[in-house]
């Protein structure tokens, strides 16, 4: 009875009858004797349970405990032999089925044996330690047909031949597949193992070696993954079908060692067909492939990556140093786009989205975009050709994603000072002819650069706007204060610019046509009377305007042109032909600037107002210049030699980038005077590590200019070395 | 109730107590006994015989199955054993594994 | 809440709330039932058991001699757990 209610007796089993025949237990056994035969028999049906189990549990009772367990131990065996006997003689396929029934056979009757005795379970067993009734049926089993010599080698060849004969693609019969393998693992994860599991391995790898090495003779890379993959998938598929879970670790890594560990090289590398045959034509689900087998290889990935990485290294050098593409900024830079967007997408379709892919994919970019000096430039140059031109009639929201993507490329520039300093250029030329596409599409890559790299950078950029935003309302009040007699002047409009928010020109100042400078004067005029304390120079280098002209047969167009432009149309008012030493003499504009003017002015075919002697396509010192009296357009409005950035020549790029070296020294200065003044003494070595560190977010300063600065600050007394070890630097406060 | 959801218990004396199989699951041996794979007699009757068990005690036991299932869906009462009756009882007990 | 508790109660019978061993001659039916039940309910759980429709039935309740009425409820008539109810049937009915 339950526990709760009689936890105050103690209870010794009551002898239901005194025994005194002396034949009893051998009477009482040959009744449980017959009736476990009857068992096997499939004549249980006539048994009473209740007559057996009391007999059982009397004899327990009854100190013949002994007696029923060694019985139970001669007679199951007795069984078992004869059982032994008859799988023995199954006939080939029908050896698995004789044994698979016989086994369902001693289970069941196992389990009606142990509920009968359940008595001897429950009391003798545990106090003589003797094997349980249940277990000591799956013993007997294991050692007499399992064990038994004429089973055991015949069962495990059967077992692996039905495997053997799967993977060829024969159907075999799953379901006693299972049952036999279930067998073995009741008798215990040794049996399972050392009678299955362990030869099964060792064939696998066999086959798998064999078949992977036809494999690599015969296929391609593409579809020898294909195949791999297909036998990684069957191998699982046999696990959860017949055999124990914890198998499927074991047999993915023997096809995993067999089918790519021992060909990944050969696999990555194949002509034709390896990785980067995969790479340049996008086979995503080839890629995808090679990812998910190799990643379950140790190493498996960084090969992958290594190869991908060089690749893309390669690629990117190409790309950045053909001679060919460095005619064409955009192209320039759409092409690296493109080629960031391809490796992106092979990311993240085929190598889910790998973090350690990205880090390689982005640090190959870094090491090629900054192969080329000139890529700052470019860079700039595109983004100034998108908001130009390029984005008319495309959504925000693509405008943001393009430049996002520039955002990108302009992450990997070491020489992000460059970048600024072109792009400063660029935005003046966009601004102050209103060349821009959108202000809020401008503003909005301003917050990206700033965000990228803080207020400093961007703060100039921002005058620049603030210029413009000012202007307007002076212009506002200019014309206001003039009066009505506004429309005898020409039209001016002026934008004053903050010394050092713009790009520095050279300040000379052409020679203005008689007919503006009187409202120019004005303009001066009025600022300075509102503005007290300031400088106002023209910078004629800079400006434009349209002005009005009408040609031979009475043909009246208005000409949108540079200042400089205008300078030299305006000296045709008063003269049909002019040499180009007059016109320089005039106009006084700087040579190259004159040169281009002229050209954009008589040598472009359809906009050409002027004519040349002779007709080259280059301006030379010694040409001469006439009003083109036959000039013809289908448009009234005509533009001329739009002052649209293009790449620098050569002088002018040397000259910018003297303008970058020349800003980096203030700032590297001021890099080494905010580390030494925390750290009061540093070694040399030291403080070109530290001011490398607080820079690299701009530019990488070179360690030369560094030793240069250092010894201008000592020349200045900001520090001094020590003097015992030269290599030593102190602050001094 | 449906009959086979019942099994009848005998007496030594003929008695019978027929009562659900549930209560009687709560004797181990009665549980074996109705649930061992084997088709043994009393699987297929329905009933069993306990010729050393004798009506009154076997109906204490029955008694005793349905206290049992009253207390463990947390209905706490004694059960009541007349003292004379603890010896045979607590025996039959042993032997129904209860 | 405790009107909930109750409805509750009365949809659903508790089965293992109480037990009656209801005998006749030699044999002992022990069934299990709810004190809202009524004696019907028991008789119509007694008929597959004994193979008499309920209408046959006749219940006493021993300890007072009383017999049960079909259409009260065991709490009614003070029929409590482990309660002994003999079983009659009805004359002229062939057992």
């Amino acid at each position: 009875m339950s526990a709760q209610k009689k936890r105050n007796f103690q209870i010794e089993a009551f002898k239901h009858r005194v025994v005194v025949d002396p034949k009893y237990a051998e009477k009482t056994w040959k009744i449980l004797d017959h009736a476990i035969h009857e068992i096997y028999n499939h004549n249980a049906s006539g048994l009473s349970f209740e007559e057996l189990y009391r007999n059982a549990y009397n004899m327990v009772l009854h100190k013949f405990g002994e007696k029923l367990y060694s019985g139970l131990v001669s007679t199951m065996t007795s069984h078992l032999k004869e059982i032994a006997e008859s799988i023995e003689a199954a006939q080939g396929d029908l050896f698995l089925e004789e044994l698979n029934r016989k086994w369902a056979d001693h289970n069941k009757a196992l389990q009606m044996i142990r509920d009968i005795l359940m008595y001897m379970d429950r009391t003798f067993i545990p106090s003589t330690r003797k094997t349980p009734v249940h277990e000591l049926g799956l013993n007997l089993w294991r050692d007499n047909i399992i064990h038994s010599s004429n089973i055991r080698s015949r069962l495990h060849d059967t077992l692996l031949e039905l495997v053997q004969r799967e993977r060829t693609g024969e159907v075999i019969d799953r379901g006693l597949m299972r049952n036999v393998i279930k067998m073995l693992m009741d008798l215990g994860s040794s049996v399972y193992q050392e009678d299955f599991e362990k030869p099964f391995l060792e064939v696998s790898a066999d086959f798998y070696r064999g078949e992977s090495q036809q494999f690599i003779e015969s296929c391609d890379c593409g579809d020898f993954l294909k195949k791999a993959e297909r036998r990684l998938n069957e191998e699982i598929e046999r696990v959860t079908h017949y055999l124990d879970a914890k198998s499927e670790a074991k047999i993915t890594n023997v096809v995993e060692t067999e089918m790519i560990k021992c060909h990944m090289q050969t696999l990555v590398h194949m002509d034709n067909s390896g990785l980067v045959n995969m790479i340049v034509d996008d086979k995503y689900e080839d890629l995808g492939r090679m990812y998910s087998l190799f990643r379950r290889v140790h190493n498996g990935l960084s090969i992958i990556r290594d190869v991908m990485t060089s690749h893309i290294r390669d690629t990117g050098k190409q790309l950045v140093t053909d001679p060919e593409r460095l005619k064409d900024p955009v192209d320039f830079v759409q092409r690296l786009l493109d080629e960031k967007d391809k490796h992106d997408k092979i990311i993240s379709l085929a190598f889910s989205n790998d973090k350690t892919f990205q880090n390689a994919l982005n640090s190959s970019f870094e090491y090629f975009i900054n192969l080329n000096p000139r890529s700052p430039e470019y860079i700039s140059l595109f983004v100034d050709d998108k908001l130009r031109k390029g984005l008319k009639g495309v959504s925000e929201e693509d405008v943001e994603m393009v430049l996002d993507k520039v955002m990108m490329l302009f992450r990997y520039l070491q020489e992000k000072d460059v970048f600024e300093k072109y792009y400063k250029q660029h935005l003046a030329k966009r601004l102050l002819p209103g060349k821009t596409v959108s202000d809020d599409v401008e503003r909005s890559l301003i917050v990206k650069l700033k965000t990228e790299c803080g207020y400093q950078f961007t703060s100039k950029l921002e005058g620049m706007f603030t210029d413009m935003k000012t202007s307007q309302d002076t212009m506002k009040g200019f014309y206001a204060s003039l009066g009505p007699d506004v429309t005898d002047h020409p039209q001016l409009t002026v934008q004053v610019l903050t010394t050092g928010s713009w790009p520095s020109q050279s300040s000379a100042t052409c020679n203005l046509p008689s007919e503006i400078l009187g409202i120019c004067e004005k303009f001066r005029t009025y600022y300075l009377g509102t503005h007290t304390g300031r400088r106002l120079s023209w910078q004629t280098n800079m400006g434009y305007a349209d002005i009005k002209a009408t040609f031979g047969k009475g043909q009246r167009h208005e000409l949108n042109v540079s200042t400089y432009q205008m300078c030299i149309l305006m000296l045709f008012n008063s003269a049909d032909r002019l040499s180009y030493r007059e016109i320089e003499q005039a106009t006084e504009i700087p040579v190259l600037d004159l040169k281009r003017s002229l050209q954009s002015l008589a040598c472009a075919k359809g906009r050409n107002v002027l004519g040349k002697e002779p007709m080259t396509k280059e301006v030379g010192e010694d040409d001469s210049f006439f009003f083109n009296d036959k000039f013809s357009c289908k448009l009234y409005k005509v533009k001329i030699g739009t002052v649209v950035a293009q790449k620098e020549s050569e002088p002018e790029k040397l000259e910018t980038r003297q303008r970058v070296e020349e800003d980096r020294k203030p700032q590297i200065e001021a890099a080494i005077v905010r580390i030494m003044k925390s750290r009061r003494v540093l070694d040399h070595n030291n403080i070109v590590t530290e001011v490398t560190k607080q820079l690299q977010s701009r530019f990488l300063p070179n360690p030369v200019l560094i030793k240069k600065r250092i010894e201008s600050l000592i020349e200045r007394e900001f520090l001094e070395r020590d003097k015992v070890d030269r290599k030593l630097y102190r602050y001094l406060a | 109730m449906r009959k086979e959801d019942t099994v009848k218990l005998i007496s030594a004396e003929g008695f019978e107590f027929v009562i659900d199989k549930k209560a009687a699951m709560v004797s181990q041996t009665i549980r074996n006994m109705l649930t061992s794979p084997g088709s043994f007699a009393e699987t297929q009757h329905g009933e069993v015989t306990f010729p050393e068990i004798s009506t009154v005690i076997l109906e204490k036991i029955c008694q005793y199955f349905y206290w049992s299932l009253q207390y463990a869906s947390g209905k706490e009462t004694e059960f009541h054993i007349e003292p004379e009756l603890t010896l045979e009882l607590m025996m039959a007990a042993n032997y129904l594994h209860t | 809440m405790r009107r909930e508790k109750k409805r509750f109660r009365e949809n659903y019978p508790n089965m293992s709330a109480m037990y009656i061993r209801v005998k006749r001659s030699k044999t002992t039916y022990f069934l299990q039932c709810d004190p809202t039940e009524t004696i019907l309910d028991i008789k119509q759980k007694l008929h597959p058991l004994i193979d008499q429709p309920a209408n046959d039935q006749r219940l006493t309740l021993v300890e007072t001699g009383e017999v049960l009425d079909d259409s009260k409820t065991l709490a009614d008539q003070k029929v409590e757990n482990d309660a002994v109810v003999a079983l009659t049937l009805r004359k002229g009915c062939v057992l």
